[in-house]
């Protein structure tokens, strides 16, 4: 028994001597926290903060707010700009974080995600002089840039080559938590698919989160057996498992937002892709140059904003006629001869116009 | 040293989770320095976080209302032999009910905001009767169904922000409450909201109800023993009933108020799991009314303390999670130091001491 009270005696001495050796430190710390908010007066900052999906821990598996990063990161080497992440862990953490990367003065603050819309609304007008940036959702406020995208229109493409390359004439759907903005995706999808086949069966389902892996493996499985011979995920880290499950049976995936087509090479079909690293590098140069765009500037098809990855592994298996087919629609679709739903009701009875 | 030591024996369980707290912290700190991380830093800019300035200090004030309600919610079930492990789900309804009665009434503002948080405290308390109905009529432990009930709660206002209720735009929310329906911010730029001053109602409406009346007395014999209670001819089954519905009411009033003061909407996701950290709030504060209050700042400023250190010391916020962790592992653990403590302040003449503080 003394052994374990000397045990205790000894941790809570050691604890105590930790703690007392921090006071001479914590004020040692101010003085590098002066430097940097001295050099605030020239350097353009750059603060990005992520809602609740936060970064990819590998490269491999980068998504959506990676993407931001890599516009944040490339405001850093080519126009000099001093940058910081902030990553939210709950939804009460957003508006605190805009308020603190505003008061800090930072030039640019980027939300990335719609779950900044109500705390982006209530910062900005306190911060009139900070340049907010906002990804998938608009905030009607003076010094507000929001950024989105027609990912209909990309989905529609990727869906037209599901639909050319299914044996089955079946294919899948799967989304992350059920939104408008998803729906965006899926009604796309479906649409494009009707487009090259009007008798396709699209099946759908929802994970209802974004970040359960073998959730969207599973659903991804229940699919397969019911005939999808293709499924595309838009579902955040979801989709990883759609992948696996595609490599494991040996059908076709279709990544989003990122190109994941080197995830699992030749069984990931392409990937829709959604350029938010273009969009927001566009508007951050834009706020360094001095003509900071505000209000909805929307990233579709024509603006290069969407689109299909290179099918670096797949091209092979792809028909060249399929391909011309798809981007024949791509251009109907600039012009404006396709009007892409964003509903999948609309998306049911979708006929391509002749 | 006779004063000393019956001072330190008599409060030998707040010192004991003091003492968690402060080596949990520790712990923390080696495994920084071990990734070569300067948890000094770390600290530093971690206390500057939660309490640096007016700002943050408010913002985790505004943290720890939740965590404070639902902390006393768990804290009033406990106390009567009811463990609600369904705080979660309680609160997300009470929350979407509030949220709902919020923008649907046109109401003055005197009537408008009780009404608004009674109506998240009722739907919190009747969805705690459930699992009371099932425990005390047909023996279903609490623990299970509490837990299970988490889930048709959850889905059920997804279901409803997503499907039922319209709204213009992508996020997945119903609109937004009427001005009436709002609490006041008391400092401009921050969240902390009048919420806090419902969460100090709180903590003195169960501190009296649970030590000044009769009707606590009867709900924490229940809590002792059950079997003692009910030969003392205290209605085990309507205590416990009372206590459920208790408990789930005071969780419906801490979504109403998150609602009220914070999101002005039942935002979908907006519960980072208030109802599963208030568990641990109650029993880090001792299942004391006060002590929950302690604890759940501590938890507060976790929260907030975190974020300020995750930006300029660089710890990525995986670790803040494993902090979390740390801290109740420990507190939990917390009586392999009891035997220690009692020695340290153990002489000869404990028995004098023991002797007096059990007068």
């Amino acid at each position: 028994m003394n052994k374990k009270l000397y045990l205790v005696l000894s941790l809570v001495l050691v604890a105590t001597l930790a703690l007392t050796a921090c006071a001479p430190k914590e004020e040692a710390a101010p003085a590098e926290d002066v430097v940097e908010e001295a050099a605030d007066g020239d350097t353009f900052k750059v603060a990005m903060l992520t809602d609740l999906g936060g970064l990819a821990a590998s490269e491999e598996v980068k998504g959506f707010s990676d993407l931001g990063w890599d516009a944040v990161k490339q405001a850093e080497s080519e126009l000099g700009a001093e940058v910081t992440l902030l990553e939210a862990k709950e939804l009460a953490d957003l508006e605190p974080n805009l308020i603190k990367m505003a008061s800090e003065g930072y030039d640019v603050v980027v939300g990335v995600g719609y779950l900044f819309t109500d705390a982006m609304n209530a910062v900005a007008p306190q911060y009139p002089d900070t340049k907010f940036i906002i990804v998938d959702s608009t905030v009607d406020q003076p010094n507000v840039a929001s950024l989105v995208f027609a990912e209909e229109q990309g989905s529609f493409l990727v869906g037209a080559i599901a639909a050319g390359m299914s044996q089955t004439g079946t294919i899948g759907f799967i989304g992350g938590m059920e939104s408008a903005l998803i729906e965006k995706f899926e009604a796309g999808y479906i649409a494009g698919a009707r487009a090259i086949n009007p008798d396709i069966k699209v099946l759908s389902g929802y994970t209802g989160n974004f970040t359960d892996v073998a959730a969207g493996k599973e659903l991804t499985l229940t699919q397969y057996g019911q005939g999808a011979d293709i499924v595309y995920a838009a579902a955040g880290s979801c989709g990883l498992g759609t992948i696996e499950a595609a490599k494991d049976n040996g059908f076709y995936a279709i990544g989003v937002d990122t190109n994941q087509d080197g995830i699992a090479p030749g069984s990931v079909l392409t990937s829709m892709l959604k350029h938010v690293e273009v969009a927001v590098f566009n508007s951050i140069k834009g706020a360094y140059e001095g003509n900071f765009v505000t209000g909805i500037t929307t990233y579709d098809l024509a603006a290069g904003g969407v689109g299909y990855s290179p099918m670096e592994y797949t091209k092979d298996v792809v028909p060249a006629d399929l391909l011309t087919t798809v981007d024949g629609l791509a251009t109907r679709i600039i012009n404006g001869e396709i009007v892409v739903p964003t509903t999948v009701e609309e998306a049911n009875t979708f006929v391509l116009p002749e | 040293m006779h004063t000393i030591r019956k001072f330190f024996l008599k409060r030998q369980p707040v010192f004991i989770t003091v003492i968690a707290v402060v080596l949990a912290f520790f712990v923390v700190g080696i495994i920084l320095a071990a990734t070569d991380r300067n948890p000094f830093n770390a600290v530093y800019y971690f206390v500057r976080g939660a309490f640096g300035n007016v700002v943050n200090t408010a913002d985790t004030i505004s943290r720890v209302i939740p965590l404070t309600i639902a902390g006393i919610a768990f804290l009033v079930g406990a106390q009567c032999a009811v463990f609600n492990v369904g705080i979660e789900g309680q609160l997300l309804l009470g929350a979407m009910a509030s949220a709902i009665v919020g923008y649907v009434v046109k109401l003055p503002a005197y009537l408008h905001l009780p009404l608004m948080l009674l109506s998240g405290a009722l739907v919190g308390g009747l969805y705690g009767l459930i699992p009371a109905w099932l425990k005390t009529k047909r023996g279903v432990n609490e623990i299970l169904s509490t837990i299970m009930l988490n889930y048709p709660a959850t889905y059920l206002t997804h279901f409803l922000v997503l499907k039922v209720i319209p709204i213009e735009g992508v996020v997945p929310a119903t609109p937004f409450i009427e001005d009436t329906a709002r609490l006041p911010i008391l400092i401009e730029g921050t969240q902390l909201h009048a919420g806090v001053f419902v969460m100090i109602l709180v903590v003195i409406f169960a501190y009296f109800l649970l030590y000044k009346t009769s009707l606590g007395y009867e709900m924490r014999a229940v809590g002792y023993n059950k079997t003692a209670a009910r030969f003392h001819g205290i209605p085990v089954e309507k205590r416990m009933n009372f206590a459920f519905f208790l408990s789930g009411a005071l969780a419906g009033l801490a979504g109403a108020v998150e609602v009220a003061g914070v999101h002005y909407r039942f935002l979908d996701q907006f519960s980072p799991g208030y109802g599963y950290d208030s568990i641990t709030v109650a029993l880090v504060g001792l299942l004391n009314p006060f002590g929950v209050v302690i604890s759940a700042t501590l938890f507060g400023a976790l929260k907030t303390g975190i974020l300020e250190m995750s930006v300029y010391s660089g710890i990525p916020r995986q670790l803040t999670t494993l902090i979390n962790g740390i801290v109740v592992l420990f507190v939990a653990a917390k009586d392999i130091l009891g035997g220690g403590y009692a020695r340290i302040f153990r002489g000869k003449d404990t028995y004098e001491a023991e002797k007096e503080i059990s007068q």
